[in-house]
């Protein structure tokens, strides 16, 4: 039943995703009331799945790599959700969409079963890194997404193409504040997360490994993003310039843990 | 009050009639309500509304007969226009037409530039002006459902969205890469026609600053004052690209004097700036679009984004004309049901009238028990309204598949002939509207 309302919540982001290709294609600048609304609808599915998830197993789904994919892809939706709440957000799930997609099919595929070989991912302390880390995530993720906005709708505007992109994306200064926010809160958020693991590792008598696969994503997200936002600081860093390091910086960690989820010695944690 | 019978709208428009035509038939201020004044005198016509823009001077009125009410608004807009009669085209549409026609020009179908927003407000204006001395039943709820189909036309499809003309596509283009442009600063070199026009179009963006830069200051200290611009030199202008967000160029220079080179100088690079140059020859270098921040758009450009925009509005057209038929479909079979009104009214009066004669023949004379007679009436009452509900929905029915409403009421009248007591309803049928 988990997998099957997980399965019903990736086909509704589908079909939204497929919506909001239609409206590009017709060059609408707003979510369309039908992909909003399917959104949604997947949305509570999803979280239908996952606190049923919680309901079978008396724990919640943020360890193992099937869970913690499934509540990550959940929040990004809801990140996305009170993005698109704003006219700023509109068709923000033109991009948004398939990696959530990628996220929750992975937990399908992985299977939505807690971790039997790992003990001690419990506690308020645990749930609260957790939680915060992936909040962190989904947040730079809407923020990376703003920024490939940017980058398209700044070449429109230059190379004078008046097509789709022109008239469907909103301005550049909406898509560079919202970007710069996004990243902003997000690398707030992840460093919080961040230093709740550190402190969740040490209450728990264990020490930080940098090399471990959570760990080093983790730390290289926070750098590249860190990066990403320190070149807005530098003379002429903004717009352009600050938007491609920040698809870089979402290129680079998404690399990193298709890496690490390779070489890692112990996948079943959420890498 | 006479019948509201038949519907009609006569007049003329940018199809019918030049602009030479039109601006005679034009009617606004007191001219407009001393022609309504006159057309309320009429006996030929119960509701009147005109619509008079730049494009179209079109009356809508309903009457006993179509033809006559089409007759005698048309004397009156030529007396109007001063002109003598016949010498307009005036197009003239009865029926299901002359409602489609209204929903179509309220959605901005039938305007000169297809989807223009304009319109809708025209429309609104129209219908209020009428006020209650010309504006009845009918005219009330076929402005309200064209109103409510434009409405529906605008926020279901993309026929109204984008920049239809070179001003409003200068706008478009600035604000796709400001977003707002509340606050910003604008600095436009020429005092020209095509100038004016773009800063009156930012300053409804909320542009709050606007330079005017000309060879004569003495112009551009003019011009500024009616457009509430700050007169500066020609050469002013390189010191104040650090503080601009838009630079329009309209001026009748023969050649570009923004170059790459002095605006490389002048620009920060930091700087978003949006260059606009709408004068024809060019005053700006195509060099200039290469440096950082800097984006330039020239007529061409500008006409590109009108050229997208009407190709996408007329991809909308059919999915607008769909909701136009929908609404206007709804309103048309409201309109044929109430010319059942009058014969049903009739029909159901004649019956009690004949009830209550008949009830009162059969009591019995001298004192009579009070409560059983109010019972017996009530009874009887409740039994012909049952008895009468079958009929009533018959004739409403027929009221929305019969197209020709004289058709109607002969058969109606033939079809429910009580004999003499029917007579009534014959006279309601003609006072009832």
């Amino acid at each position: 039943m988990i997998a099957g309302l997980l399965g019903l919540a990736v086909a509704g982001y589908a079909v939204a995703w497929l919506l909001q290709l239609q409206s590009f294609s017709r060059a609408e600048d707003a979510v369309s009331t039908a992909s909003a609304r399917v959104t949604a609808g997947a949305a509570l599915a999803h979280l239908a799945a996952l606190v049923a998830f919680g309901v079978a197993h008396r724990t919640m789904p943020l360890a193992g790599f099937g869970p913690t994919a499934a509540t990550l892809s959940l929040v990004t939706v809801m990140a996305l959700l009170v993005l698109t709440r704003r006219a700023e957000g509109a068709l923000a799930g033109l991009f948004a969409l398939p990696p959530i997609i990628a996220l929750a099919g992975a937990a399908i595929v992985a299977g939505l079963e807690p971790p039997q070989s790992v003990s001690g991912l419990r506690g308020a302390l645990f749930i609260f890194h957790v939680a915060t880390v992936l909040l962190g995530y989904a947040i730079l993720l809407v923020g990376s997404v703003a920024a490939a906005m940017y980058l398209l709708q700044f070449r429109a505007l230059k190379q004078k193409e008046f097509g789709n992109v022109f008239r469907s994306f909103p301005s550049l200064e909406t898509l560079d504040r919202t970007s710069a926010i996004a990243l902003a809160v997000g690398l707030s958020v992840l460093t919080v997360g961040l230093v709740a693991g550190w402190s969740f590792t040490i209450s728990a008598g264990r020490s930080l490994v940098l090399t471990d696969a959570d760990v080093a994503f983790g730390l290289l997200t926070w750098a590249v993003y860190g990066a990403a936002i320190a070149v807005r600081y530098t003379p002429g860093g903004r717009g352009e310039r600050a938007a491609g390091m920040t698809v870089f910086a979402f290129v680079a960690s998404a690399t990193a843990f298709a890496l690490l989820r390779a070489i890692s010695t112990t996948p079943e944690l959420f890498l | 009050m006479s019948r509201p019978r038949d519907l009609v709208v006569t007049g003329l428009s940018h199809r019918t009639a030049p602009i030479e035509l039109r601006e005679r038939y034009e009617l606004s201020g007191e001219r407009l309500r001393r022609w309504a004044a006159r057309i309320a005198d009429l006996d030929e016509v119960a509701e009147c509304v005109v619509l008079s823009t730049c494009n179209r001077t079109e009356c809508y009125a309903t009457g006993p007969s179509g033809s006559d009410v089409a007759v005698a608004v048309r004397a009156e807009l030529d007396r109007a226009a001063g002109l003598p009669r016949g010498q307009a085209r005036f197009f003239n549409l009865e029926g299901y037409d002359a409602v489609r026609h209204l929903f179509r020009v309220t959605s901005g179908l039938d305007s000169l530039v297809i989807g223009e927003a304009q319109i809708q407000g025209q429309v609104a204006n129209a219908y209020e002006r009428a006020g209650t001395e010309v504006l009845g039943p009918v005219l009330h709820r076929l402005f309200q459902s064209a109103l409510a189909a434009g409405g529906r036309v605008r926020a279901t499809t993309s026929i109204s969205r984008g920049a239809a003309s070179i001003p409003s596509a200068a706008v478009e283009l600035a604000r796709k890469v400001y977003g707002s442009l509340a606050g910003r600063s604008v600095l436009v070199a020429g005092t020209g026609e095509m100038g004016r026009l773009t800063v009156r179009c930012l300053r409804g963006e909320g542009v709050q600053r606007v330079f005017l830069a000309s060879r004569h200051r003495g112009r551009a200290e003019r011009v500024g004052r009616e457009l509430d611009a700050i007169p500066v030199d020609r050469e002013a202008i390189w010191g104040l690209m650090r503080e601009v967000d838009l630079l329009v160029t309209a001026t009748d220079a023969e050649a570009a004097f923004v170059t790459g080179n002095r605006l490389a100088a002048a620009h920060d690079d930091s700087r978003k700036v949006v260059v606009l140059d709408i004068a024809v020859p060019r005053n700006v270098e195509e060099t200039v679009s290469v440096l950082p921040g800097v984006f330039l758009y020239n007529v061409d450009d500008l006409q590109r984004v009108v050229d997208q925009t009407l190709s996408a509005r007329r991809f909308e057209n059919d999915g607008a004309e769909a909701i136009i038929e929908h609404h206007a479909g709804r309103y048309w079979v409201w309109h044929r049901t109430r010319m059942a009104a009058p014969l049903i009214r009739g029909m159901r009066e004649a019956a009690h009238r004949i009830l209550a004669a008949d009830l009162e023949a059969r009591l019995p004379a001298g004192p009579r028990d009070v409560d059983r007679t109010e019972e017996l009436r009530l009874a009887s009452r409740t039994l012909l309204n049952k008895i009468l509900h079958g009929p009533t929905q018959a004739l409403r029915r027929l009221a929305e598949q019969t197209e020709d409403e004289r058709e109607f009421q002969e058969f109606a009248a033939h079809f429910f002939e009580p004999g003499d007591t029917w007579e009534s309803s014959r006279t309601a049928r003609n006072g009832l509207g």
